[in-house]
């Protein structure tokens, strides 16, 4: 038969309404609410093969495509930023949703560090900065270094294994 | 604060709180405080239910269970095979000391007590707001403390039964706070049991009530094994005003009710409903002085909104001697009837018939399609259920580690599909003998020439034995609809699929039934279970060898129907060149048959719309998002490959040995693909649908339930498929992206 199915379950149940769409769109909303919602995050580093994760107070613009943290300059990841400028921040939402696994959402963005410029230095410490008032004196300092990160992309995650991946525009 | 208890006696009314012993046991501990008879017994609470749950930390089962997908995409299949994964978990877990214990020293206070009735009663059902009769398991007739406890569990496990996944919505149902008592109580049973309404639910008799009665259990009327008699009751005088009589029953049988008694049950409904304060349905047993009540709950009935289909599902589960009956029917009659009108249809010359023959054709052949359509959904979709039955039966019995475990019982079993694969190596296996035969067919299929199969192959040695087997096969086996098209009138596509079937390792040989397993199914069960068990596998044998025979049957007839749809637009003129699949074909019968009727001069050629896309993943506006998408680990394995998605009639002639297959749904029709895939991926999900059978009786993985596998993946993507998990990952972890990225910008 070429309309073999047996029927739908009724007008709440319909296969057509996928509530979990995966379009860039839906995605982009995903990954814009869990920004919205946890102000911070892992980043990771890495020297000499070895990675290495530390929780960041962090930011990043409207269109995701650029992210701010300021660290000090004897730490250990200011060390191996400079050996390494790739970056990777996770952030998850576990504190909002508790521990069911198939609630929690959770993404990893890629990208590359550097120093912001004297030409940044404002908008992005004024972003960071709206976002965790807190750091204002902190970023302040000479041994404080505020870090621009370029993102690539970013792989969301939810259901324990749904894997989307999301490139901000170009 | 109290603590809630674990088992309540129900008549120890202050602890027989709504929100620890659940609506229905409050009902009963309610008329048990006001003197009606009411069978003893106690109620296992809540928090009995909540300690079992954390003890073997089935909430987290569960939530990954409902949470693999959103419940709203998923459909019955899939919530039927997540209810049966739980109840399986709920089985194969321990009770609680603490809960067992308690359950051991109430039964026991109860010594004169030999037989049980384990009831549901979750907090909300059966409220005044919402009743869902049926949607909850009672299991009657329990004798031993172990098979208490194992009613327990099903009961509690009944929480998340497919029927209650349905009405989630309305039942609440949330993994984290949705709890169940169970209602434990002495069986009685009079020789006269039944139900009462204090009004008519549906409203037709006003100021009436209604009282239906059978012989024996009360459960055979609720669900629905017996036809009962039954009585409307003008209030409160009871004035019989209808009297409907049982087809099964003697009305005047000394079993059946008398006035008296109908009198009798009429003033304790009335004043039930007085005592309750809203209309009442009622269970009972019995009559005048042995009167039990069995339960007494508000009337409502489950809405029902236009197009919502959830009471057909509800209806899918037909009792054993149903079952047995529709077996007898399906299989004797209607299959055989069938099959014989497919072939006498087949046979028919269309191009012979005169425009009026014509039209009478076409107006047959759209009534045996809508009939034959009609009985799919009536008598053969249920029929399948046969093999749902006995699986739940097998896993009851033997609570296996794989809730599938009883699919092994049922291979083996000849169905068309299987005699079609066959034929299918037959004819590749001469290619592989014949090298001449072989080029010439590869050489008609890249012309794409196949108006010239017949002379062309007939030069050839072997080639008209070919040819003989060919046409053979397609009349037999592929005189089927597809997307719309019949395979038949596609042969090219046909000799494609032949030519990578000879790529194959011809394994033609039957697979032997599993001999051992059945002996040790027969063994587990108890003494007094061993028919029913022999019963209930042989419906699920005879189900099981359907599965694939009905649709392929009930597709040729509609294949015959659409060439008589093209006999009659080529007869009117429509040019049908394009060889595309008609939308909507069917519309078009009426307005063809008036047309045929009248002269030439005067016709109505109708309009006629062809579908000239059918691809829902178009590669044009195709976006990878999707890295890594979950669904049903259906069938185990891992593999990887090519992406070929199969959407139309020429897609079936497109796919190559090792892709991975990637549809909508396998259908019966295009099952020969599947032992040249590396894996199958379907948006369809289910365990028990097509795909996931054939991917489990070949070895190959396939994972289903993939809402929107058909928009996320194009065709020669790499995928690899892992079946043990459920994961279908698209494309390599690469970097590319970030290394494009790797010099200072």
């Amino acid at each position: 038969m070429s309309n073999w199915d047996e029927p739908i379950l009724g007008p709440k149940f319909s296969p057509e309404q996928n509530t979990d769409a995966r379009t860039p769109e839906a995605i982009e909303h995903r990954i814009k609410k869990l920004v919205k919602e946890q102000r911070y995050g892992v980043l990771s580093t890495q020297g000499r093969g070895q990675p290495y994760g530390s929780l960041m107070a962090y930011a990043l613009d409207e269109t995701l495509k650029v992210g701010a943290f300021a660290t000090h300059v004897e730490t250990r990841k200011y060390k191996l930023l400079k050996e390494c400028d790739r970056v990777a921040l996770s952030v998850d939402n576990r504190s909002t949703v508790g521990d069911n696994i198939m609630a929690i959402q959770s993404f990893t963005a890629t990208g590359r560090c550097s120093k912001a410029s004297a030409k940044d230095y404002d908008w992005l410490a004024a972003m960071l900065t709206t976002r965790h008032p807190n750091l204002k004196d902190f970023i302040t300092v000479k041994s404080c270094v505020l870090f621009r990160v370029d993102i690539f992309r970013f792989f969301h995650v939810m259901r324990f294994q749904e894997v989307c991946q999301w490139i901000p525009h170009q | 604060m109290d603590s809630t208890p674990i088992v309540v006696d129900l008549s120890s009314s202050h602890q027989c709180k709504a929100s620890w012993v659940g609506a229905k046991a409050a009902a009963v501990a309610h008329l048990i405080r006001h003197k009606y008879p009411v069978p003893f017994g106690f109620c296992l609470t809540v928090a009995a239910y909540e300690l079992f749950l954390k003890q073997n930390q089935l909430d987290e089962l569960i939530a990954i269970e409902l949470g693999r997908k959103n419940l709203v995409d998923m459909r019955w299949e899939e919530l039927w095979d997540s209810a049966l994964r739980i109840r399986l978990a709920f089985q194969n877990s321990p009770v609680p000391e603490e809960v067992s214990n308690g359950i051991f020293e109430a039964m026991r206070a109860y010594d004169r007590t030999s037989q049980w009735a384990i009831r549901s009663s979750a907090p909300g059902e059966d409220s005044k707001g919402s009743s869902f009769a049926g949607l909850h398991e009672t299991i009657l007739g329990v004798s031993s403390e172990d098979e208490v406890l194992n009613a327990v569990k099903k009961v509690w496990a009944s929480l998340w039964s497919d029927s209650a996944l349905l009405y989630r919505q309305e039942l609440s149902l949330d993994p984290r706070t949705s709890q169940m008592a169970v209602l434990i109580q002495a069986m009685c049973l009079e020789d006269v049991s039944g139900v009462a309404f204090s009004e008519d639910p549906r409203g037709r008799y006003l100021s009436c009530a209604i009282i239906e009665a059978v012989r024996g259990a009360c459960a055979q009327l609720v669900d629905g094994a017996l036809d009962p008699n039954r009585w409307i009751l003008k209030k409160p005088n009871g004035e019989i005003i209808h009297f409907q009589q049982s087809s099964e029953q003697d009305t005047h049988d000394d079993r059946s009710l008398n006035h008296h008694d109908l009198i009798h049950l009429l003033n304790i409904i009335m004043e039930l409903e007085g005592l309750m304060g809203c209309p009442q349905d009622l269970e009972w047993t019995g009559r005048k002085d042995s009167l039990t009540i069995l339960q007494s709950r508000p009337i409502t009935t489950l809405e029902s909104k236009p197009g919502d289909k959830r009471p057909w599902y509800l209806s899918l589960k037909p009792g054993d001697e149903t079952l047995s009956k529709l077996a007898d029917e399906v299989v004797n009659d209607l299959i055989p009837r069938l099959r014989d009108e497919g072939e006498q249809l087949a046979c028919e010359d269309l191009q012979g018939l005169d425009d009026h023959e014509l039209s009478k054709a076409l107006a047959k052949r759209s009534q045996k399609n809508q009939f034959w359509k009609q009985v799919y959904y009536d008598k053969f979709i249920p029929f399948a259920h046969g093999v749902r039955r006995f699986g739940v039966f097998y896993n009851d019995h033997l609570s296996p580690k794989d809730p599938y475990e009883f699919l092994e019982l049922l291979k083996g079993e000849s169905m068309i599909a299987l005699n079609r694969n066959k034929s299918l190596a037959e004819l590749a296996n001469q290619l592989n003998l014949s090298r001449p035969l072989c080029e010439e067919v590869i050489n008609l299929v890249n012309k794409k020439s196949d108006h010239k199969l017949e002379s062309t192959l007939k030069e050839i040695p072997g080639g008209e034995k070919f040819l003989r087997d060919f046409k053979s096969y397609l009349a037999q086996y592929m005189d089927v609809i597809y997307a719309g098209e019949s395979l038949k009138s596609k042969p090219i596509n046909v000799l494609k699929t032949i030519l990578e079937h000879r790529l194959l390792k011809s394994d033609t040989t039957d697979k032997p039934l599993n001999r051992s397993l059945e002996e040790h199914f027969f063994c587990a069960l108890p003494a007094e279970q061993k028919s029913l068990g022999q019963t209930l596998l042989g419906l699920a044998r005879q189900s099981w060898r359907l599965r694939d025979d009905d649709n392929l049957l009930v597709g040729r007839i509609e294949s015959q129907l659409q060439r008589a749809i093209k006999e009659s637009l080529v007869r009117l003129g429509v040019d049908c060149s394009a060889d595309l699949p008609l939308k909507e074909p069917e519309s078009l019968v009426t307005p063809m048959m008036k047309a045929l009727g009248v002269a030439p001069e005067e016709r109505e050629v109708p309009q006629v719309s062809w579908v000239t896309d059918t691809r829902t993943g178009d590669p044009k506006h195709h976006q990878q998002i999707g890295r890594q998408l979950t669904g049903q680990p259906a069938a185990a394995g891992l593999a990887k490959g090519s992406a070929r998605l199969i959407e139309s009639a020429d897609d079936l002639g497109e796919f190559r040995v090792g892709e991975v297959l990637i549809c909508d749904a396998i259908q019966p029709m295009m099952t020969q693909l599947v032992p040249l895939a590396s894996a199958i991926v379907e948006r369809r999900g289910g365990m028990l649908i097509h795909g996931a059978i054939i991917a489990r009786e070949l070895g190959l993985p396939c994972v289903n339930g993939i809402s929107d596998i058909m928009s996320q993946v194009k065709n020669g993507d790499s995928v690899s498929v892992d079946g043990y998990l459920g994961i279908v990952t698209i494309g390599s972890a690469e970097f590319d992206l970030e290394w494009a990225n790797a010099e200072p910008g």
